[in-house]
């Protein structure tokens, strides 16, 4: 496997040199699209690990969660069925809402798949009760609530007409000042409005007058209704001109609804203003939003998928800024929530680590160089390889965040051209000391042309086998698999783009620049080293067996060792905020929960780090998050660090402060998280528990039952921990049963008793009133303080029909003239006190109940064999009911099976790259142990800074590998050069391993340098990274000594075996 | 021998760190906590666990915390439960007190002495008619005191049997209710109601005469009637008012106001506070009013019961059981 003059490489590496200036030319021009496509880069804190969804909200105002699931998810969710990519539906059903959720193979098209929903949803919308519209969902991600701003008035402002702002005056600013002009913002898909009411005009009638006047409630409605319609009648044509004729006949004011005829009697007109009063009202709203204890409206702008979030919220930012200028005085619309902070934050701390890192990495180039040109040129490799692999990112959709940008290693990136640089100035100083003289132009390109051929095979090898390492990151799925494939994609790039540069670019600037004297001398630092290095090669040497046997036993305790490392999945973003999310008992009313939540915000604003506080209180307009009333969001925005009491307080402690501070006030359960982590978790929902047990049938009290049985059994396996069942009842209800045999003896039908309590309690829409673009529902409702008292419901009355049959009540003519045409409502329904469903939840089709556990101590598949069998002999299933196991052990298991075949086959890759260099399987193997030796080092970090081992280390572990073999890689090559040569095998060995002594301090110095400043850093985001660069660096370290140190012996070990082999075949024959 | 063995200790290593990584990931992802605010959190949750298996029936809130929730408490003791009704009825003259005048003898009318909304006297006279008969003049006179309703007759007329004068004392009306089903059965007369004017809310308190034997067919409805003093001459004959029929005082041993009454559990439970401690205790009831319920067992007189905020002690004790589930 010599090189042969003219290979490929060697082709490529002398047209690099003979076109210099056209090499520098291009370099310029892909470093100026890098530039460009920066600009078009998207931007976030972390990759977006969403799924391919499309939501369906349909608001069914007023239908409870049996109504909903009956009359609008069922039908929609049939409907679904069978659509192109479609992965699984699931739904809910609660108090005035049904929401299906139609999840699509990762890589759909989302816009494919919402064309595809909305045309089934078409479809179905007749089958739908009148009056309810589906919506889709924004398009938007569990990273697209990225701005929210909160409408807020100033204490002492009034409206024009003297009177403080209301809530409902700040609603009506937010749909319909700030809403309109925000959506309009580039990038932003929707703004969602919480908060406040929505104004309505509410026509109230006394239900006594209108009782005495025998006018029904829907005799209101239905003359509001003839009373508010404009018509267009065509054009008439008049002495040669065209006139159209239209009918103006809307409401104009609330006078003008007052004075609407409801009957005339004796000649009396009777109005609406003589039964009912006319005035502005309150929605029943299902939600409602506080900032800092008090009420405001609170707006979330959604961002469009694919959008750069930073650029969205700026443009969103700046657009509120012109909002303000259209507010009246004393009303402001003030940013509560901004993504842009976390985005530069995090950015930030990636570039610091970045520019520091490569700072480090230029300064250990010079130091060991001794050469600035030199080192410069390397230098110049880590922005070019950086800006063409943005370009790679942009077009291959990748998103520049924490997780992909984060795991860039310069020194790493640098390595196969620090070694051709190393190696160029080593052969330009022999050549030089040679001839004594400095190099002709030709001799200088010619040898840099040999030079770099030299070392271009094992370079580009070792640079191959660090990308192949990041091959079985693409291997892991789901959540894991969209955190860490930016990641890998990323890395590969940058790496394949240092390749591209050290194979054209490299050669090129050396034979350009490199002319004058190269004093390749070697410096104090290095002598230093080899002056260490030489008697310890020399003893290592000597007792090969017992350096490689003690290597091994490192490994073996470093084996166990790792048994002691505690484990995480991904170390979360700090975001910087803190959400707290108080679960309250279901039922409990959205009243009560705002005034808890005001409570919670006063006390939370006691805690000094914290700079406000605003939450968003159950179900905002856009249903995309439907949370009960008894659900909130509190957002706790905190204080940048320097403005804290104890500066150097851990965020963790303070979450903990926060907790407390929750904890004291009665009435709530608290889950702290943080706001993006919140959305993800919800969007990709559904269980994030290792097993589920889904049991799947009919009857909700059935399926409690089985739910609850699975739950007590589960419990009592071994292994088993945080068995939960999920709740499907608790929420109270008031059912008003209509008595059939009441019902005959009056001669009504159950809807008569239906109409009445739904328009006296929920109300109905009777219209709308216009004033320009905006408009305002006319509610036909009892008065507010009839709505609420419980026990009036029962003498709400319902009116009679007109008989105008007369039969045995004439006889008595006299009573009949003087009795009630109407009766009260109990006296034909039963009103009763219920606890109801709370939230039906449905999975692909059907009725679901999931009973969740998570597995410690255990090994999953024992577990699930376990569980299952258990479950089979003890839990009854009725027939028509049935039970499925999911959760994320399947994901495990699967992405468990997949590694297990594809690490192998990359290791075997790596030993196949490993043999085609060498074309040998011994030296492959030497070059091989390198790994496990580099894997102690890593532990040993890891348990020496007490972080536990999660994904990130994981990936650390595997760029690791990488670079462990590497090194390997240039000593051995060189020491096998040597060999070929002509050397003995111990001299090739010493001097080899000698003479490598700079490559290999300086690849793994600039490799573990350039992860310092990411180990050490505290700023945004670095906990994510801290890991991964903690356990490069330990490796690295271990890796590099064990190199220099154990490899020699190694080698020594190995080919002293086949030496001695060798030469008794000699002898024999 | 040595490669194998030294290969596959790399693919173990490498493999066993991803594995392992893989299956601890979501426990300790779960649920929705952040890394540093899991341990404290799952601590929480165990404590929470152990509370459900005892039914959870008792919750500690801090004396300030308390006060500034909201939360206050009033001993539980005797009072009296106001049965009470609200209908409709309708106002109309007391029939004694109603007259309506005809002219004795036909004849045309020669004078008309007074008009509508005039209050006149027993025996003034009201029109002057020739009669027929004799042919001289007589005076029809008003049989009672009271307020001319109506008047159907102009001078020239010629008076027959039809009533020229309708003419009531309105200084008191009768108030005419209608009771529906089972309340007919337990309304007597004597109850107190209260009658309220549609226009002004203008009330009046006065006692139920009498509940009268028939039925109305269409509505099932029975009139029960009470007399009202007309004081301010406001209450017009023929109005519709407001009434509410108090059914009966029930003197009882131990009632707590409604808002003291939370169901918890599928039973209905108040809370009785014990220092700081706050305590579920399952209620039997018996009668309620608008305001108050009665309390047959479960609770002692002078137990401190919640009677305000007790939803927010409901939520405290519940709150064990509360999970996200969306």
């Amino acid at each position: 496997m010599t090189t042969s003059p003219t290979s490929l490489l060697e082709r490529i590496v002398r047209f690099a040199i003979t076109h210099r200036w056209l090499m520098l030319l291009l370099t310029l021009g892909i470093g100026a699209l890098g530039v460009w496509s920066f600009t078009r880069l998207p931007i976030d804190a972390t990759p977006d690990i969403t799924n391919v969804q499309v939501q369906i909200n349909t608001p069914a105002p007023g239908y409870s969660a049996l109504e909903a699931e009956q009359r609008v998810t069922f039908p929609i969710e049939t409907a679904l069925a069978g659509l192109a990519h479609l992965e699984t539906t699931r739904s809910l059903s609660k108090y005035g809402l049904s929401q299906v959720t139609a999840v699509f193979e990762d890589g759909t098209d989302i816009y494919f798949a919402r064309q595809q929903v909305g045309e089934r949803i078409q479809q179905v919308r007749s089958r739908l009760p009148a009056g309810l519209d589906p919506d889709l969902g924004p398009v938007a991600t569990g990273l697209g609530e990225i701005f929210m701003y909160s409408v807020e008035a100033a204490p002492d402002a009034r409206k024009p007409d003297g009177t403080p702002w209301s809530a409902m005056d700040l609603r009506t600013l937010q749909d319909w000042v700030v809403r309109p002009q925000l959506r309009t913002v580039r990038g932003v898909t929707d703004v969602n409005t919480i908060g406040g009411y929505e104004r309505q005009i509410h026509i109230t009638p006394d239900p006594t007058k209108l009782t005495t006047y025998g006018i029904a409630l829907r005799d209101v409605v239905e003359a509001i209704a003839k009373n508010n319609e404009n018509l267009g009648a065509g054009y008439i044509e008049r002495h040669g001109g065209q006139y159209l004729v239209r009918v103006p006949g809307q409401i104009t004011d609330l006078d003008a609804l007052r004075d609407i005829v409801l009957d005339r009697r004796d000649g009396v007109p009777i109005r609406i203003r003589d039964v009912a009063d006319v005035g502005e009202g309150q929605e029943l709203r299902t939600g409602a939003a506080t900032e800092n204890g008090r009420e405001v409206v609170l707006g979330t702008t959604f961002m469009l998928i694919g959008e750069n979030s930073r650029a969205v919220s700026q443009r969103t930012a700046q657009a509120l800024a012109q909002v303000q200028k259209s507010l009246p005085e004393g009303v402001t619309a003030k940013t509560v929530y901004d993504r842009t902070a976390l985005v530069d934050r995090t950015i930030a701390t990636v570039a610091k680590n970045l520019i520091e890192g490569a700072l480090l990495v230029i300064v250990v180039l010079f130091l060991l160089l001794g050469n600035v040109r030199a080192a410069l040129i390397t230098a110049a490799v880590i922005p070019l390889a950086m800006l063409m692999t943005l370009t790679g990112m942009v077009r291959g959709g990748v998103s520049g965040n924490l997780m992909s940008l984060g795991a860039l290693d310069f020194g790493l990136i640098v390595d196969g051209a620090v070694i051709i640089i190393e190696n160029c100035l080593r052969r330009f100083g022999e050549a030089q000391q040679r001839l004594g003289r400095v190099l002709t132009r030709e001799e200088r390109f010619e040898v840099t042309a040999q030079a770099t051929t030299e070392v271009i095979r094992p370079s580009l090898f070792g640079v191959g086998i660090i990308t192949a390492v990041y091959v079985p990151i693409f291997a892991l799925s789901g959540v894991e698999g969209k955190m860490f494939h930016p990641m890998a994609i990323t890395v590969v790039l940058a790496l394949g783009s240092a390749m591209a540069l050290s194979l054209t670019f490299i050669p090129a600037v050396v034979a350009l620049s490199l002319g004058g004297r190269v004093a390749d001398h070697e410096n104090a630092i290095l002598r230093a080293a080899r002056r260490v290095y030489e008697p310890v090669l020399r003893t290592v040497l000597r007792a090969p067996v017992l350096t490689v046997a003690a290597a091994a036993l490192l490994v073996v305790v470093t084996g166990f060792a790792a048994q002691r490392l505690g484990t995480e999945f991904i170390p979360s973003l700090d975001e910087g905020d803190v959400l707290v999310q108080p679960l309250r008992t279901p039922g409990t009313s959205l009243t009560q929960s705002l005034a808890m939540q005001i409570q919670l915000e006063k006390r939370l604003q006691q805690v000094p780090e914290v700079a406000g506080v605003f939450s968003k209180i159950g179900t905002a307009e856009i249903a995309s998050d439907p949370m009960p009333p008894s659900i909130a969001d509190t957002y706790v925005m905190l204080k940048p660090r320097e403005q804290w009491p104890n500066p150097r307080k851990p965020k963790a402690e303070l979450v903990e402060e926060i907790e407390h501070a929750a904890q004291e006030l009665p009435g709530s359960n608290y889950e702290l998280t943080q706001p993006i982590q919140m959305r993800t978790n919800e969007l990709i929902s559904g269980v994030r528990a290792d097993v589920a047990i889904k049991v799947y049938g009919d009857d909700l009290d059935t399926l409690a039952a089985v739910a609850g049985k699975i739950e007590a059994v589960t419990k009592k396996i071994a292994g088993a921990a945080d068995v939960k069942r999920e709740p499907i009842t608790g929420l109270p209800m008031l059912t008003i049963v209509p008595d059939r045999a009441a019902l005959a003896r009056f001669g009504l039908n159950a809807s008569d008793v239906q109409a009445v309590v739904g328009t006296a309690i929920g109300g109905t829409v009777a219209g709308q009133l216009f004033e320009g673009d905006r408009r305002f529902d006319l509610v036909v409702r009892l008065p507010e303080a009839l709505r609420q008292d419980a026990a009036a419901l029962g003498d709400l009355p319902v009116p009679m029909p007109v008989h105008g049959n007369a039969d045995e009540s004439s006889r008595l003519a006299d009573w009949q003239a003087g009795a009630p045409a109407y009766i009260p409502l109990r006296e034909v329904a039963r009103i009763e006190d219920q606890i109801g469903p709370n939230q039906i939840n449905r999975e692909n089709g059907k009725r679901r109940v999931v009973v969740t556990a998570n597995v410690r101590g255990r090994d999953l598949g024992g577990f699930i064999a376990d569980l299952q069998q258990r479950i089979d002999a003890e839990v009854k299933v009725p027939a028509g009911y049935w039970i499925g196991y999911g959760g994320t052990f399947e994901q495990l298991q699967s992405a468990s099976q997949r590694l297990s075949i594809v690490v192998p086959v990359t290791l075997l890759v790596i030993f196949g790259l490993l043999f085609m260099v060498f074309g040998s399987a011994r030296d492959a193997f030497v070059v091989f142990s390198g790994v496990p030796l580099a894997l102690t080092g890593g532990v040993f970090a890891l348990l020496l800074r007490g972080i536990p081992f999660s994904i990130s280390a994981g990936v650390g572990f595997i760029a690791l590998s990488g670079v462990a073999v590497l090194n390997g890689l240039v000593m051995i090559a060189f020491i096998r050069k040597l060999r070929d040569e002509g050397d003995r095998l111990e001299d090739a060995i010493f001097d080899g391993a000698l003479g490598r002594l700079r490559p290999v301090l300086m690849t793994a110095l600039v490799a573990s340098l350039g992860f310092v400043p990411m180990a050490f850093n505290v700023g945004a985001g670095a906990e994510v990274q801290r890991p991964l660069a903690t356990v490069v660096i330990g490796g690295i370290v271990s890796s590099t000594l064990l190199t220099l140190v154990v490899l020699p012996a190694l080698y020594r070990l190995v080919h002293a075996v086949r030496n001695r082999r060798g030469t008794r075949e000699a002898t024999a024959t | 021998m040595m490669v194998r063995h030294r290969f596959g200790l790399a693919a173990a290593v490498l493999l066993t760190g991803l594995a392992g990584c893989q299956r601890e990931a979501p426990s300790a992802a779960a649920p929705a906590a952040t890394a540093e605010a899991h341990g404290e959190h799952e601590e929480h949750e165990e404590h929470e666990e152990h509370e459900e298996h005892g039914e959870a029936t008792r919750t500690h809130i801090a004396a300030a915390m308390a006060q500034s929730s909201g939360i206050r408490t009033a001993p539980a003791g005797a009072g009296v439960i106001h049965d009470e009704h609200a209908v409709q009825g309708l106002l109309v003259p007391i029939e004694g007190r109603y007259a309506r005048v005809v002219a004795r003898f036909p004849g045309p009318v020669r004078a008309v002495r007074a008009g509508i909304g005039e209050t006149v006297k027993a025996g003034q006279t009201l029109a002057v008619v020739e009669s027929n008969v004799s042919l001289s003049e007589y005076a029809v006179t008003a049989p009672i005191a009271g307020t001319v309703l109506a008047r159907n007759v102009t001078v020239g007329d010629l008076a027959s049997d039809r009533p020229l004068f309708e003419v009531a004392d309105l200084s008191a009306l009768w108030v005419d209710v209608h009771l529906f089903g089972a309340d007919a059965q337990h309304i007597r007369p004597g109850h107190t109601v209260t009658v309220a004017r549609l226009a002004d809310g203008a009330t009046v308190t006065t006692t139920l005469d009498r509940v009268l034997p028939g039925t109305a067919t269409a509505s099932q409805s029975t009139i029960a009637r009470a007399t009202l003093r007309n004081t301010d001459g406001d209450w017009r004959p023929g109005a519709a008012v407001r009434a509410r029929v108090s059914v009966g005082e029930s003197p009882v041993e131990l009632l707590v106001p409604l808002s003291a009454i939370q169901p918890l559990g599928g039973r209905d439970v108040v809370f009785v506070q014990e220092g700081e401690d706050y305590e579920a205790r399952p209620v039997k009831l018996g009668r309620r009013d608008a305001q108050h319920v009665e309390v047959l067992d479960g609770i002692e007189a002078g137990d401190a019961v919640v009677i305000e905020q007790s939803f927010l002690i409901k939520a405290d004790i519940e709150k064990s059981s509360v999970e996200h589930d969306d």
